[in-house]
């Protein structure tokens, strides 16, 4: 096997054409972009100095590259039709839509941070999302409570990380709600 | 003697001291879970440490490189598992002596080479690291723009059968590093119009995506590898001397990782494969290795545990990091504009030794935990991985909200999670991301002073000494690695030829 050919010889999941294709198109596509997206500099201080020129040069070492790599990958099979095929990559895209569903999981905890404060969201947040991958007994709910208050010791006391009020401290007496804001 | 007495004193401090146990016991603990490393905790840690002074942060940012090195070999020995992958190598000889009844042996052996390899990279960095500076001193833009090339190529070519993939993600961490407002003529670099491009692609959110989220969506996704906690057999101070009774591998293979950790990009997996295919030749018993052989768990851990302060080499005498976690490192000196070079020797000593003694004082301290909270570290490493998984999430808010205070970095470091968890799955590395995206500004702004100088003449690259002394050194290593690539492939096709 010739040093080219080993470069994509490794045993893969489906859907390492894409990823190298889209590579590919982001520094073909990049590149293209060029004229818009960067300017020149006004006077005649040399090519050097032209803002353009680091997007130049790495996009074209990106487009160069992964065009390489796409030729590595054709000459290894990986773009046969058992491994193009549209249930090989429906397989495989789901497993990264799979992983988005983390995504919508964590801008709820942020957006949970804002209204019940820091240490409440952590919790739920943890609990939670402990319950959706299957840690369903009760002491992993102990375990969430324990991380929570680590959590809560390590940065909101330690470290005194500040985080935005909680509406719902707000809702409170103001001695507690002030309490809760500072360490929680 | 005055520089030991001010790193003693730098040391001494509570919060130092503090810094120095909790990030060695933190590391062996991190490394001694298989599938969260050091890389995820110095992520998640990072944005915490901005708000420290240098010393205790890198101390702390060490203490958890150095110990999960050590940590890493526990599940490696017990449950054929490594705890970070570069303890995959000791899972050959470790595990088979596990099967035997010798776990307390192996892992005693395991820590005293990993022990011996760290004091002995720790030796090296201070016999090293000044001489070095005392030469990067001499250094103008041209040997800095080379060096980061050099970093660069090194890196890429260290990824042996992936060098395109390397050289590809490498690309996209340095187009990344362009993007944004760029000073020189306040030109907008791939912003699409958007304020919040202006200020470039931020380290933070990239470095927990890639490593921290990325590794919190895998172990969410996969089957809990976590099970009972197997039972420790055999003697346990046996092995700590029995190190020291192969003396030739115990040094060899340190000295194989304090060389591969100076060289930028190459790091402990060439150095244990070197090491260990070394102490296999050199060996009286070459056929026990794979079965349990004490020399090939030497050779593994004293290599990989030798890397870590020699990677301290060329990031701080010529401010240049060699792989991902001394570029995360390099972000903590930024912050607090403390540059490192040759200057750094120079306006502060107090520091360097500090630094110095720490990186010893972490070794002892890591050896001491190790010898006796083995059984309890054995127990905390079959956490549920899922779990852990959790838990990452959770800890990177603060890295990736708090530091804003909007959506953007959070979903920028999601973005990134997802990014990460694709290219694992296909076996793309991920690393020479992170450090085009720290060494691309760097080679970027000394290119252009370098080429200011000469009005634009590349000949400047070939006609400073150092400089060329630089491509040269990358010319030697390209050639060399290609030639050892050349001769495996050829020896594989010979043992091919020969199977009947």
């Amino acid at each position: 096997m010739s040093a080219f050919d080993e470069e994509t010889a490794q045993e893969g999941v489906p859907g390492r054409a894409v990823v190298a294709l889209f590579f590919l198109v982001l520094g073909a596509g990049g590149l293209a972009l060029i004229p818009d997206q960067t300017g020149a500099s006004p006077g005649d201080e040399g090519w050097f100095t032209q803002p353009w020129l680091m997007p130049l040069l790495t996009l074209g070492l990106l487009g160069a590259a992964s065009l390489l790599y796409v030729v590595a990958l054709w000459r290894n099979g990986e773009f046969a039709r058992e491994k193009m095929s549209g249930a090989a990559l429906a397989g495989e895209a789901w497993i990264w839509l799979k992983s988005a569903e983390f995504f919508a999981w964590y801008v709820a905890y942020i957006l949970l941070l804002g209204l019940i404060g820091y240490s409440f969201s952590t919790f739920l947040f943890v609990a939670c999302l402990g319950l959706r991958v299957g840690l369903r007994q009760p002491k992993w709910l102990l375990a969430a409570l324990g991380i929570t208050l680590a959590m809560t010791l390590l940065f909101r006391l330690g470290l005194e990380i500040w985080v935005p009020p909680a509406d719902l401290y707000g809702l409170l007496p103001k001695s507690v709600g002030v309490f809760l804001q500072r360490y929680f | 003697m005055d520089a030991i007495l001010a790193g003693l004193s730098q040391l001494g401090q509570w919060h130092v001291l503090i810094a120095l146990f909790a990030g060695a016991i933190s590391g062996v603990i991190i490394g001694a879970i298989p599938g969260l490393g050091p890389a995820v905790a110095i992520a998640v840690l990072l944005p915490a440490t901005y708000a420290m002074d240098p010393l205790t942060a890198l101390t702390l940012l060490l203490g958890i490189y150095s110990g999960a090195w050590y940590g890493g070999a526990i599940p490696a020995i017990l449950i054929n598992t490594p705890g970070t992958p570069v303890n995959v190598l000791t899972t050959y000889d470790g595990y088979p002596m596990t099967l035997a009844g010798q776990a307390r042996r192996a892992l005693s052996l395991a820590y005293s080479s990993s022990f011996v390899g760290g004091i002995v990279s720790v030796v090296v960095l201070i016999a090293m690291a000044q001489p070095l500076a005392d030469i990067a001193s001499n250094f103008g833009s041209a040997e800095f723009a080379m060096a980061a090339l050099m970093a660069m190529v090194l890196v890429v070519v260290a990824h042996r059968g992936r060098v395109l993939a390397a050289a590809m993600t490498l690309a996209f961490g340095l187009f990344l590093a362009s993007v944004g407002l760029e000073t020189a003529f306040n030109t907008q670099r791939f912003t699409f119009g958007q304020v919040w491009l202006q200020g470039g692609v931020p380290l933070i959110p990239v470095v927990l995506g890639l490593f921290a989220m990325s590794q919190a969506f895998v172990l969410l996704l996969e089957d809990d590898q976590a099970g009972e906690p197997p039972r420790l057999t055999g003697r346990f101070f046996q092995g700590l001397a029995e190190a020291f009774r192969y003396p030739k591998t115990l040094f060899s293979s340190s000295g194989f990782g304090v060389f591969m950790g100076i060289l930028p990009g190459v790091g402990e997996f060439l150095a244990q494969f070197f090491s260990y295919t070394l102490a296999q030749k050199t060996s009286k018993t070459p056929d026990l290795f794979g079965k349990g052989a004490p020399e090939g768990l030497i050779a593994s851990e004293a290599a990989n545990n030798a890397v870590p302060a020699a990677a301290l080499v060329p990031l701080l005498a010529l401010g240049i990091p060699g792989e991902a976690l001394t570029a995360m490192m390099l972000s903590v000196f930024m912050v607090h504009n403390v540059i490192p070079g040759p200057e750094l020797f120079a306006t502060r000593p107090e520091f360097i030794s500090g630094l110095y003694l720490s990186l010893l004082a972490m070794n002892v301290v890591i050896l001491i935990f190790l010898l006796f909270a083995t059984r309890l570290i054995v127990a905390l490493s079959r956490v549920n991985t899922k779990f852990i998984g959790v838990v990452i999430l959770a800890l990177t808010l603060v890295g990736t909200y708090t530091a804003s205070y909007n959506i953007v970095h959070p979903l920028m470091a999601l973005v990134f999670g997802l990014i990460g968890f694709i290219l694992k799955r296909h076996n793309i590395p991920v690393v020479p991301i992170v450090l085009g995206l720290v060494l691309g500004p760097i080679f970027e702004a000394r290119l252009r002073q370098a080429l200011g100088t000469a009005a634009g003449d590349m000949a400047i690259f070939v006609e400073r000494p150092y400089s060329a002394g630089l491509l040269a050194i990358m010319a030697i290593a390209m050639i060399g690695i290609a030639l050892a690539n050349r001769q495996r492939r050829r020896r594989e096709r010979t043992a091919a030829a020969g199977d009947p």
